[in-house]
């Protein structure tokens, strides 16, 4: 049903009723901007998401209208996405350091000092939690990232991952498998550094 | 570092990438995408319009010089050399048949 309405507001805007585009942004500008938040920055997700709607005016003829605007639109999101973080990667302007501090390395130290995961729970709401998290993504290549973001973090299924990024679903599998091996590699490496 | 421990660093971790990631969109955004969307639909308008008049304007010259071409060709071949009054020399096909076209 969406996707027929949806269908019919972008055949108006391709007729020219640019206005109509609002009704489109209204519906899904929640869910889009929340998956940009996920895995851009904080003072980078206006922008990207800007962008996301922006690129999909621009290729709304390519809106085949069989599923609703939203998940299109996701799927350019995470593109999006990822584009940023290739953008990142050229200019070197937001890199993560080589290694993580000695705060992070301590806190993955009182981590794996804890027996319970119940003792843990105080130990998630510390900066250095999400230094680490960030660092560990930083150490991976911007399609890597968007992956092990989407499917292990944010829950999505590998087979739309792979539509997303228009990769195979054994492609998807495997740099899934991989990104997170290299992961569990660099972690073990901080507490053997311990 | 055993494997539950990386486990348990896997878990956290996750939580806290979630944490915190529930920005919203304001209003002004709104505002903004839907003024660069209109600033783009402009410039698809401004870009059509650019393309679309020397295409036109090529249309018709080539018309206009194949009505032309055409004419010249029927002329040519209606009207066959013929001596010249002025000088002794046999005018070409051509010179004869612009003359004739002149004096029409």
């Amino acid at each position: 049903m969406h996707g027929h309405e949806d269908a019919a507001i972008a055949g108006a805007i391709l007729q020219g009723d640019v206005e109509r585009y609002s009704e489109l942004l209204e519906k899904y500008q929640d869910s889009v901007y929340a998956i940009v938040a996920r895995r851009v920055p904080a003072d980078a997700v206006a922008t990207v998401a800007q962008d996301v709607f922006i690129r999909a005016y621009q290729s709304l003829s390519g809106y085949s209208g069989t599923a609703p605007f939203g998940n299109w639109a996701s799927r350019i999101a995470i593109r999006s996405c990822c584009a940023y973080w290739r953008e990142q990667m050229r200019h070197r302007s937001r890199l993560i350091s080589m290694s993580p501090t000695p705060g992070q390395r301590q806190w993955v130290e009182q981590v794996a000092a804890c027996k319970a995961p119940d003792e843990a729970d105080h130990l998630v709401k510390h900066a250095e939690a999400a230094g680490i998290m960030e660092w560990l993504l930083g150490q991976l290549s911007p399609e890597d990232r968007t992956l092990i973001e989407s499917v292990y973090i944010d829950g999505m299924l590998l087979r739309e991952v792979a539509a997303a990024l228009e990769w195979s679903l054994i492609k998807t599998k495997v740099r899934a498998m991989r990104a997170r091996r290299k992961m569990r590699q660099l972690l073990e490496s901080i507490g053997e550094s311990l | 570092m055993k494997k539950q421990d990386i486990n348990q660093l896997e878990a956290i971790l996750s939580a806290v990438f979630r944490a915190g990631k529930d920005q919203r969109p304001t209003p002004e955004w709104r505002v903004g995408v839907m003024g660069a969307v209109r600033r783009c639909h402009a410039a698809e308008n401004i870009a059509v319009n650019f393309a679309m008049i020397p295409v036109k304007l090529m249309w018709r010259l080539a018309m206009g010089s194949a009505v032309a071409a055409l004419l010249c060709v029927v002329l040519y071949m209606t009207f066959p050399a013929q001596k010249s009054s002025l000088i002794e020399v046999p005018l070409d096909s051509f010179e004869n048949a612009v003359t004739v076209v002149t004096q029409i």
